[in-house]
């Protein structure tokens, strides 16, 4: 792609260096090709960005593009629409040059490997970032649902390798997740038990013997208690989804939900009053 | 929570009881997570993914030894 009209990078002023390109528009493989062949829109976009397939300097103009937030036609490889994910989300990231830079390097330096392209090795260090932080969670919101820990971990690792595979795609991955996840915790059980399901969740939650945390915590079996339909959206409200997040979620209207939340949280204050002397 | 809205947006339990009811609900999510942090081993399970991706990845399948 050729340099946007408000200037290239700098020469290594923040630190940058040893094999960042920064004239890197006169290396570009689409040095030569009619603007007009990038500028395109739509799904036209994803066959433009065909020329930058081994092109040495696509990191360099995806960092321009991204650091500069150029918002039209395909830089480094990526459309407009990638691009914007991958902006949403990551909008910590203040130099996309300095941490692509330096994911390159760090790769470079690694033992025993080849050079890989940096733009995926940062995004693989940043789905195994997300992969530790959400896996618990993840599971937690299973139980809170109805699942015992051990399906919960299944469905969550299915899940968020069902989300690696869309890592570019998927905006707000919280929610995505959860609904995936319950999607497939549920599956997974109607295989198992095909005749004892309602049409949206089991009516009685998985039992699991082995005394795990589901049985540990007053929560989760008070949880248990209630209507299935009021505990899956309770579940997505302890998690922090919204109603219109769990309306979509559930194909359910916002509606139902919020029936579903308040009958959930008075019969949830009820039990809790008849069990005086609970602990959560 | 999302912004857009909160539990107890409306008046569905006095103040004393939803107030009681959010903290039995947070105190045991946060219990949940204690527990789970000493039951799971996140790292095994990643590694486990990992593996199962690496054959369809596109940010795996470039990860060759030299």
């Amino acid at each position: 792609m050729p340099l946007p009209p408000w200037g290239s990078l700098d020469s290594g002023e923040d630190g940058a260096g040893m094999g960042w390109v920064v004239d890197w528009s006169a290396q570009a493989a689409c040095r030569t090709t009619d603007p007009d062949e990038l500028f395109v829109q739509g799904a036209a976009q994803n066959r433009a960005k065909a020329v930058c397939t081994g092109c040495p300097v696509r990191t360099e103009c995806l960092a321009d593009a991204l650091d500069n937030r150029v918002e039209f036609g395909v830089w480094g490889g990526m459309t407009e629409r990638e691009r914007r994910a991958l902006l949403r989300r990551r909008p910590s990231v203040d130099s996309w040059r300095r941490m692509l830079e330096t994911a390159r390097t760090e790769y470079e330096r690694g033992a025993g490997l080849l050079p890989l392209d940096p733009v995926e090795e940062e995004e693989e260090l940043a789905f195994k970032a997300f992969y530790r932080r959400e896996f618990a969670p993840l599971v937690g919101f299973l139980i809170r649902a109805g699942a015992s820990q051990h399906d919960g971990e299944d469905a969550a690792q299915n899940a968020l390798e069902q989300l690696a595979k869309n890592w570019e795609a998927v905006a707000k991955p919280k929610p995505w997740l959860r609904t995936t996840a319950f999607r497939m915790w549920r599956r997974a059980v109607d295989r198992r038990r095909p005749n004892e399901l309602t049409d949206l969740v089991p009516d009685e939650a998985v039992v699991d013997h082995s005394a795990d945390v589901a049985e540990k915590v007053d929560v989760n079996q008070l949880l248990r208690r209630l209507p299935p339909q009021q505990r899956i959206v309770m579940a997505f409200a302890i998690d922090g989804c919204s109603r219109s997040e769990t309306a979509d979620a559930l194909g359910m209207p916002a509606a139902n939900v919020r029936q579903n939340l308040r009958r959930a949280r008075i019969n949830m204050a009820r039990m809790l009053q008849e069990d005086e002397g609970g602990t959560p | 929570m999302s912004t857009d809205e909160s539990w107890n947006d409306e008046p569905d339990l006095d103040e004393e009881t939803a107030a009681r009811l959010d903290n039995f609900l947070q105190a045991g999510k946060t219990e949940t997570q204690r527990l789970l942090a000493e039951s799971i081993d996140v790292e095994q399970k990643l590694t486990e993914s990992m593996a199962r991706l690496a054959a369809s990845q596109p940010f795996l399948k470039r990860t060759r030894t030299a």
